[in-house]
């Protein structure tokens, strides 16, 4: 009589959905990079008892990331990024702006020399301000958007990407009331990668 | 390969570093500042005034009231006492009392002058009472200032404890005489002020 323990259970439930996870990973390298962008964002504000007000500001960043994956394939990658703004949105002084992000990207090799890809992912950042209740505000945001990464030689690539990033920013208290604010951009990503 | 990443790193800054801040007035608004005043500016020790906080935002923002968001704290609590609701309360003494409203480092406050309770007196529409009969008593009270004035829902209305068990007493000065004869003392107060007064029950 064959008995099958609860704990080879688990290990096969484990085992089948780490194969998938295996396979998208089996060329997986590290890999470093930097990027920048520059693009118009488009805010919303809200102000309390007021209609919303719409402004454009241009937003400059630069990023460095961190990411594992395949050229070919599926990755994951952190990006660490710094920017501003060209104009004040939430202070008198709208200053420094930082960012986290987590992005899942798939490439495609369909042997034309490059890898599209799409990728998704979410994100944090902080902008400060000079308000008067609080000196930074944070932001978090979902984007999606394509690409395509060049292979050049010795590990390293260039990549171009654009994507669209939808950000909801903090409300901005102001003693019973507050300000609500979103913003949206689709930025275009030029940047080059270091496969190890 | 040690190089790379700083060299490739200084264009990317001196990138961000394009975006200038044209250093325009922002869109969304902000505080601007915050305003305390009072419905009356004098008050008897028994009294309430009602203290308020508006707030003021920049950009055209409508003004708000924000009596029940700020911090209230009264200057000398012997004199008045505030709640969070705004409502200043005479204490046992009187004088002057700044009360302010503060949220953060925004506020404003007001000077409310409070007079004392200097005497009261225990009045009742009759003296002579009969048994189970219910009465309304009052309770008067003279202040610094020389006004008089009904304080009957203010003070402390106590019955003598040996009626106790024939009458009652409630704390707006409503007498129920009971169904005993005899007499029945009435002592009022408040913090150190006190008044007394006697009836007289029969059949």
């Amino acid at each position: 009589m064959i008995t099958t323990k609860k704990g080879d259970s688990v290990k096969r439930v484990a085992i089948l959905l780490l194969l998938p996870c295996a396979a998208a990973f089996a060329e997986a390298q590290l890999y470093f990079g930097a990027d920048c962008a520059g693009a118009s964002e488009y805010f919303t504000v809200t102000n309390p008892g007021t209609d919303p007000e719409e402004e454009k500001a241009l937003f400059n960043s630069a990023q460095i990331k961190a990411g594992y994956g395949d050229i070919k394939g599926y990755a994951l990658e952190l990006d660490f990024g710094y920017g501003r703004y060209d104009k004040n949105i939430f202070s008198p002084k709208d200053t420094d702006y930082y960012y986290f992000d987590l992005s899942l990207i798939k490439a495609f090799d369909f042997h034309i020399g490059v890898f599209p890809f799409f990728k998704v992912g979410f994100g944090t950042g902080e902008l400060e301000v000079d308000r008067t209740l609080v000196n930074s505000i944070s932001s978090g945001s979902f984007y999606g958007g394509i690409g395509t990464y060049i292979p050049i030689a010795f590990g390293f690539d260039f990549e171009a990407s654009v994507i669209y990033r939808d950000k909801s920013w903090e409300d901005l208290q102001m003693v019973g009331a507050q300000v609500e604010s979103g913003s949206y951009i689709v930025e275009p990503y030029l940047g080059i990668d270091y496969r190890f | 390969m040690r190089y790379d990443l700083p060299i490739l790193l200084l264009p990317l800054l001196l990138w961000t570093g394009c975006g200038e801040n044209a250093g325009n007035r922002p869109i969304a608004g902000d505080i601007d500042s915050i305003k305390v005043e009072a419905n009356a500016t004098a008050m008897a020790a028994t009294a309430s005034v009602q203290v308020s906080a508006r707030a003021y935002y920049t950009l055209d923002i409508p003004d708000r009231n924000v009596t029940e968001d700020v911090e209230w704290l009264s200057s000398n609590t012997t004199i008045a006492t505030v709640d969070g609701l705004g409502v200043v309360r005479g204490g046992s003494a009187g004088g002057n009392v700044t009360v302010s409203g503060t949220y953060e480092s925004f506020g404003g406050s007001v000077r409310i002058t409070v007079y004392a309770l200097k005497s009261l007196e225990a009045v009742s529409p009759e003296i002579n009472v009969t048994q189970e009969q219910t009465l309304r008593l009052h309770a008067l009270g003279t202040f610094e200032d020389g006004s008089k004035r009904d304080v009957s829902d203010a003070v402390v209305w106590r019955l003598g404890k040996s009626q106790e068990n024939n009458a009652s007493l409630e704390q707006n000065g409503t007498l129920y005489t009971g169904d005993a004869n005899g007499t029945l003392d009435i002592n009022i107060s408040r913090y150190d002020v006190n008044a007394s007064l006697r009836l007289y029950v029969t059949p």
